[in-house]
């Protein structure tokens, strides 16, 4: 049966149940990208690096955030993962833009009280509470606990829909299932979030992988759960077609409010200060995930894929409220951060998150002839600043699409992912620049030989994006930067020195230096 | 319930392992190769799709404020004057607290900004804001305002003698 046989086959059944009596039709009338009507499956945040916490030394950290935005408080339901999704994060360690080793958290949901629900003898009858938590919560498993989620984790070799995933071993408990904890709904339920969600936190072997280069009696771990939003972004403004001190029609001094587009890197400016969101987290030995030792370097991208096939049901339950059936099909991916926010265009957003590295040749224009500086030149071109004026931008495929020479090129292929060299040794979280391995270029004599890598430059950082990303590196400040064409000579981008920041502070020192290193959620109580 | 139940059974059947058609092979991928020789000429020459921006910037040109220097006078006064510019294009000009704005390049990527204010005090204190808030965005840029029309010239450090003959055209203007 061809593909365009599964959608009629859908599209007869869809007509179907919207001409069905009582059967309740569903609309949707926002005009954002088709992610944002998902936003349990919706990547937000992708990191990976050499861990630094104390003794863990040869093992690599994956960090992938989904659900965005949380506000604290999100009671009764919380902030759930999808139960018929698949959530993965996929490692390529050859260069070919295709998946080697790949992840696979595939998650579930039940009541408590066995599956019925927490209820209450109210006059003789039993009847169900309609929250989530009946009761504190301090231990993996509660009986006042009413909504549980359990995953397994799954790892394939070679392409992902190739092979059946083998499943990881809780070592904890011998099992194959992982617990997440209850989101933070505040201290009356949850009295110390911090001790409660590292009960959390998993050990487990690779399957199939005998690491070399970590601890001895040590183990790669696993969390998933809820943590404070570590991505620090001026959102409105950058979004208001970079609303940074323009919009004073006067001369007088800037307009309160707006953030210095070369001002201190902390202006007070990050809107997500206070927001949660949900991290698969890993932590695996670095030896497990190359090739071979001669090959330290990896690229790597978080993906979320649902069934292309979706049923309402029309008298919805808690286990059954639709059913989905028919291939897996990609929505969500992320590697490198902003790339789907700032690079790929509007008709093809869509598309880049069902795509796969390996087919990124079609969107290769919008790297290398990117419509982001165009932008700040119309609006800061008064100033007399001028876009970067080379094209193609090489700097930018080294940057996003081939690695950068010297530090982290995984081959000739260009595919978008976040690219690490598991041999550059991890820095000390006290030591990190918020810049991270920009830190480490001069200035470019000339484009013809690409971006100038001085690994002895003081202050160089080389552990930090883009050789990966940490969670205290300022991604948007960087990139800023890179657009402006930091990474270019100075006759082909003029303004490639300027301090460009967007006046969100990220500081690693303010985050936790361990696994799995995002800070622990905002409770749900906190100031309301 | 029953409705739900044979609707979910003939979609599970009409798409039952259906994986979708592999994609074809990508094309060869570009690579990267020596910068193309475009100084000077901007990212962009078509503004149009970025949304709120080029109604802005209609709206300034629709109310340019009467000046003695407008920027196309300076600008041909340029070019009579050697100065040839590879690219021109309107830029948003309450970034400079002005009424309207355009930016020069010439081949060497100097940028010539010239903006026009409704008054001479306007244009002064539109200097000051542009020295005073953007320095560190463009620390070389040099200003000068002649009337009710101010100058910038950035990027010129190595090439002092354009940057010269743009302000003695300019003031002779």
């Amino acid at each position: 049966m061809k593909l365009r046989d599964c959608w009629i086959g859908g599209a007869v059944a869809l007509a179907a149940t919207l001409l069905a009596p009582n059967i309740v039709s569903a609309s949707s009338h926002r005009e954002a990208p088709f992610i944002t009507k998902m936003p349990k499956v919706d990547g937000t945040d992708f990191y990976m690096f050499n861990s630094y916490e104390t003794g863990r030394a040869g093992y690599v950290t994956i960090l992938a955030n989904y659900v965005p935005l949380q506000p604290k408080y999100g009671g009764p339901n919380y902030f759930t993962l999808d139960p018929d999704a698949l959530y993965e994060i996929h490692v390529d360690n050859n260069g070919d833009g295709v998946e080697d080793l790949t992840f696979q958290f595939d998650f579930d949901q039940k009541l408590g009280n066995n599956g019925s629900g927490i209820a209450l003898n109210i006059g003789g009858t039993n009847v169900a509470i309609p929250l989530a938590a009946a009761g504190p919560l301090a231990n993996v498993t509660e009986p006042a606990q009413n909504i549980i989620e359990t995953y397994t984790l799954g790892v394939v070799r070679g392409p992902r829909r190739g092979s059946a995933p083998t499943l990881v071993t809780n070592i904890g408990d011998g099992t194959t299932t992982f617990h997440k904890p209850f989101d933070d709904a505040g201290q009356k339920t949850v009295a110390d979030y911090p001790t409660y969600a590292n009960k959390f936190i998993a050990n487990f072997d690779i399957p199939g992988c005998t690491p070399t280069g970590v601890g001895a009696g040590t183990h790669s771990r696993v969390f998933v759960g809820q943590r404070q939003e570590g991505f620090a972004v001026n959102l409105g403004q950058v979004f208001d077609l970079v609303n940074f001190n323009v919009s004073a029609l006067g001369v007088n001094a800037p307009v309160a409010g707006e953030a210095d587009l070369t001002g201190a890197q902390d202006q007070g400016k990050n809107v997500t200060a206070d927001q949660n969101i949900t991290t698969l987290a890993i932590e695996v030995p670095a030896s497990c995930l190359t090739k071979d030792a001669s090959s330290p370097v990896i690229a790597s991208w978080t993906t979320a894929s649902v069934r292309q096939a979706r049923v309402l049901n029309p008298t919805a339950t808690f286990d059954n409220p639709s059913r989905e059936g028919g291939p897996w099909v990609q929505v969500s991916r992320l590697g490198s951060p902003l790339v789907n926010e700032i690079v790929i265009g509007l008709p093809d957003k869509d598309k880049f998150n069902g795509s796969e590295p390996k087919n990124d040749a079609q969107f290769a224009a919008y790297v290398t002839n990117p419509t982001f500086p165009a932008l700040i030149e119309a609006v800061f071109g008064a100033t007399g600043m001028l876009a970067p004026t080379t094209f193609p931008r090489a700097d930018l495929i080294a940057a996003f699409l081939n690695g950068v020479p010297g530090v982290n090129v995984t081959g000739s292929t260009l595919y978008e992912a976040l690219r690490l060299n598991t041999a550059v040794p991890a820095t000390a979280q006290a030591s990190q620049s918020s810049l991270g391995a920009a830190t480490c270029f001069a200035t470019p004599v000339d484009n013809a030989h690409g971006p100038a890598l001085a690994l002895s430059q003081a202050g160089c950082d080389p552990a930090g994006y883009p050789n990966g990303r940490r969670p205290g590196d300022d991604v948007v400040d960087i990139e800023l930067r890179v657009a402006m064409g930091f990474l270019l000579d100075q006759n082909h981008a003029p303004i490639r020195a300027a301090p460009l920041v967007d006046g969100a502070e990220v500081d690693a020192n303010k985050l936790q230096a361990v696994f799995p290193y995002l800070n622990n959620p905002t409770p749900g109580n906190e100031g309301t | 319930m029953r409705t739900f139940a044979l609707l979910s059974v003939c979609l599970f059947v009409a798409c039952k392992h259906q994986e979708p058609a592999p994609a074809p092979a990508p094309a060869p991928a570009a690579q990267p190769g020596l910068a193309a020789d475009t100084q000077g000429v901007p990212g962009s020459k078509d503004l149009q799709g970025l949304g709120a921006l080029p109604p802005l910037m209609t709206e300034e040109a629709a109310h340019r404020a009467p000046v003695k220097i407008p920027v196309e006078k300076l600008f041909d006064a340029l070019a009579k004057g050697g100065v040839e510019l590879a690219s021109k294009h309107q830029v948003l000009a309450r970034t400079a607290g002005a009424a309207y704005c355009m930016l020069g390049v010439t081949k060497d990527t100097i940028a010539i900004a010239a903006c026009e204010y409704p008054s001479h005090d306007a244009a002064v204190a539109g200097e000051k804001l542009l020295d005073t808030r953007y320095k560190k965005l463009v620390p070389d840029a040099v200003r000068a305002v002649n009337g009710s029309t101010l100058v910038t010239v950035a990027n010129a450090d190595s090439h002092p003698a354009v940057r010269d003959r743009v302000f003695e055209t300019f003031k002779a203007l």
